[in-house]
């Protein structure tokens, strides 16, 4: 009898995309007059080569972890959440109000009551626009990107005015209160918890799609609107819900920001997480593999900022090769045929060699 | 009265660069390729512009070189989605950040600063000597960038192309119906690429107009979101060239207030909110549900053998 096979045939598309992006990322550095192999060694030095460097990728998968999660629930559906900068935004400020502004509680019931205001944050956000895509048509790309601008105008009205640290030449809130603060995962360093409670989301979001009804109606969804509604999904309840769900994902990742990382809430604290977090979706497919792509642009970040000294390349070239990997991955035609092309010019080579 | 004068004289600046942007996205859109990347587009426009002005001590070459980054950056997405199925949501994204990555690298090694660039050399303004001493109008409209005065012609080209023209027709049937094109012997891919080079030329137009005509300097991501609502006001519009520009001129109209009011009242935030959350009140007020986009919008068409 054969042996029946437990893991499926693993996609490769993901790993030909980052090789392939890998190469155009030498070919840039090149061009810009630097040896692809010192600044990919300094990348990888940089994320790993110390014990800093580790925590610095750990503090930058955190909140990629979050934002690729909710980029990833909304695909599923068929929809792209644009508007994760925003969601996140929203998030940290609702987690930061509740824990400034409800002082005095106890510890076990203040760090649920902020994390759940920052779900709440998060989720406000996202539903706006695809109610107003349900209700009114409206397109919702459109929608969530204006809604992104709006948040963060927002957010540092918010932080400069009603909610700002009179003593303080920066523009952010005081510092939450001990009892709404997470706890932190090293002494000394910044890594909270949070990370933890992203890989639990990831499981818990792997076990929605897998074996449950909503996560199959998710699915159906977006396997195609008219099919699912023909056979009796309520097709906009369902958009609904997961837009819900992934603006929930967005709002945790400015609340663990905010609670776990800085303990306040900062004006632009976000370097583009959100827009980040789809790369990290793009990359990874379904919420556990989400983990492993969140690590790798944690890791290219916590690298990349090597990159801002010495060097006239930046962290920027991180965003450029997260660029580069989108685009490989929404052709997965094309880079199949880049390395189609390339084996059969190897084995030439080979051929006429031997 | 003057504070209309001067609201005007804003408005037909700012709505330039928008308008451009709008109509490139327009013929894009009419074609079949959704313009989720005009945003990038736009933004290489600009930066590509303030490069060659830097470079070669002409505006006039900096708009050129602006025009020839659209166009490629135009192509590349377009190459993608045409031939080889891109998903269109995705790449279009992918450009933006990518575009996004790519000139802030670049404004690093090329002038060693971070966030924005050297003085450049900008397109300097036109004044007509004739319309400049009729009483309102040549207020605004006596001494404008050329850029500005540009525009009044493309729309009008634009308009012609679109509705009066054979090539217009073909165009709108790639977006509507692929199929019939290819069954009348006329490849669809032809007509995308087209509509992806006139879309890289007006963007990267845009685009220049904000580096080295508005300004005089590449700001790290200038356009802050004008590509996104060109496309809100291609909805707007209902994808016709006239209601599209209508929707440009109003977020321009709404930028120029923003600005004028930005002086004085001491919240600048919610001031500065004023022309997204007009994009998101027209959008989601003015326009009726289901309003006719080019049914093959945003899909990719697999050319029959």
């Amino acid at each position: 009898m054969k042996k029946r096979k437990l893991n499926k045939k693993i996609n490769p598309a993901p790993f030909y995309s980052i090789a392939l992006a890998a190469i155009i990322g030498a070919v840039i550095i090149l061009a810009s007059g630097n040896s692809p192999l010192t600044i990919y060694s300094k990348l990888i030095v940089g994320a790993f080569g110390s014990g800093n460097g580790l925590q610095q990728m750990l503090l930058q998968t955190t909140p990629l972890l979050f934002c690729g999660l909710s980029v990833a629930v909304s695909m599923k559906c068929g929809l792209l959440n644009l508007g994760v900068e925003g969601q996140l935004y929203m998030g940290a400020l609702a987690s930061a109000a509740t824990g400034i502004y409800f002082q005095g509680l106890p510890q076990w019931l203040h760090i649920p009551l902020c994390i759940l205001a920052g779900m709440a944050g998060g989720a406000l956000w996202a539903f706006l626009p695809v109610w107003l895509k349900i209700k009114r048509g409206t397109h919702e790309v459109v929608t969530a990107l204006m809604l992104n601008y709006i948040a963060v105008l927002f957010i540092e009205f918010m932080v400069n005015y009603p909610m700002g640290d009179r003593n303080s030449s920066v523009a952010q809130t005081d510092v939450l209160p001990s009892s709404a603060t997470l706890p932190k995962l090293f002494i000394k360093s910044q890594v909270s918890v949070g990370i933890i409670i992203g890989i639990v989301l990831a499981v818990i979001l792997a076990f929605v799609f897998k074996q449950t009804i909503l996560g199959f109606q998710i699915t159906l969804t977006g396997a195609g609107i008219k099919a699912a509604a023909a056979s009796g999904v309520n097709v906009n309840r369902i958009m609904i819900v997961t837009m819900i769900i992934s603006g929930v994902c967005s709002g945790l990742a400015g609340t663990v920001e905010v609670m776990g990382t800085y303990n306040r809430l900062i004006q632009g604290f976000s370097p583009g997480y959100g827009f980040d977090g789809i790369a990290v979706a793009v990359l990874g497919g379904s919420p556990v593999t989400v983990i492993f792509s969140a690590l790798l642009f944690g890791a290219l970040r916590a690298g990349g900022m090597a990159l801002n000294f010495g060097t006239n390349l930046s962290v920027k070239f991180i965003t450029t090769l997260q660029g580069i990997i989108i685009l490989l991955i929404a052709a997965p035609e094309l880079s199949e045929n880049i390395w189609r092309k390339l084996r059969k010019y190897f084995a030439k080579i080979k051929k006429r060699e031997g | 009265m003057e504070m209309f004068i001067s609201i005007m004289n804003a408005a037909f600046r700012l709505t330039t660069p928008i308008a451009y942007v709008t109509l490139g996205a327009v013929v894009l859109e009419k074609s079949g390729i959704n313009a989720l990347a005009m945003e990038g587009i736009m933004l290489i426009g600009a930066f590509g512009a303030a490069v060659g002005s830097w470079g070669s001590g002409s505006a006039w070459i900096g708009l050129l070189t602006g025009i020839l980054c659209g166009v490629a950056v135009s192509m590349i997405r377009s190459w993608l989605c045409i031939s080889h199925q891109a998903n269109q949501t995705v790449s279009g994204v992918g450009i933006n950040i990518l575009v996004g990555g790519v000139t802030a690298m670049l404004l690093k090694i090329i002038w060693g600063m971070d966030g924005k660039s050297e003085t450049v050399t900008a397109l300097k303004d036109w004044s007509l000597p004739l319309i400049k001493n009729i009483p309102v109008i040549g207020d605004f409209l006596g001494k404008q960038n050329p850029l500005a005065y540009l525009l009044i012609p493309v729309l009008i080209m634009i308009w012609i192309l679109i509705n009066r023209t054979p090539f217009g027709l073909r165009l709108i049937t790639a977006g509507e119906h692929p199929d019939v094109l290819s069954s009348l012997g006329l490849k669809v891919s032809t007509y995308r690429y087209l509509a992806s080079v006139i879309a890289g030329v007006l963007a990267g137009i845009g685009g220049a107009y904000l580096s080295i005509g508005q300004l005089s300097f590449f700001n790290q991501d200038m356009t802050s979101g004008r590509g996104y609502m060109a496309l809100a006001a291609c909805v707007f519009g209902r994808w016709t060239v006239g209601g599209a520009f209508c929707g440009a001129v109003l977020f321009g109209v709404a930028e120029a207030i923003q600005i004028r009011l930005q002086t004085q009242v001491q919240y600048t935030q919610f001031i500065q909110m004023i022309p997204y959350v007009v994009t998101l009140i027209v959008l989601s007020g003015l326009v009726k549900k289901n309003v006719a986009a080019p049914k093959a919008s945003g899909k990719s068409y697999r050319e029959q053998q």
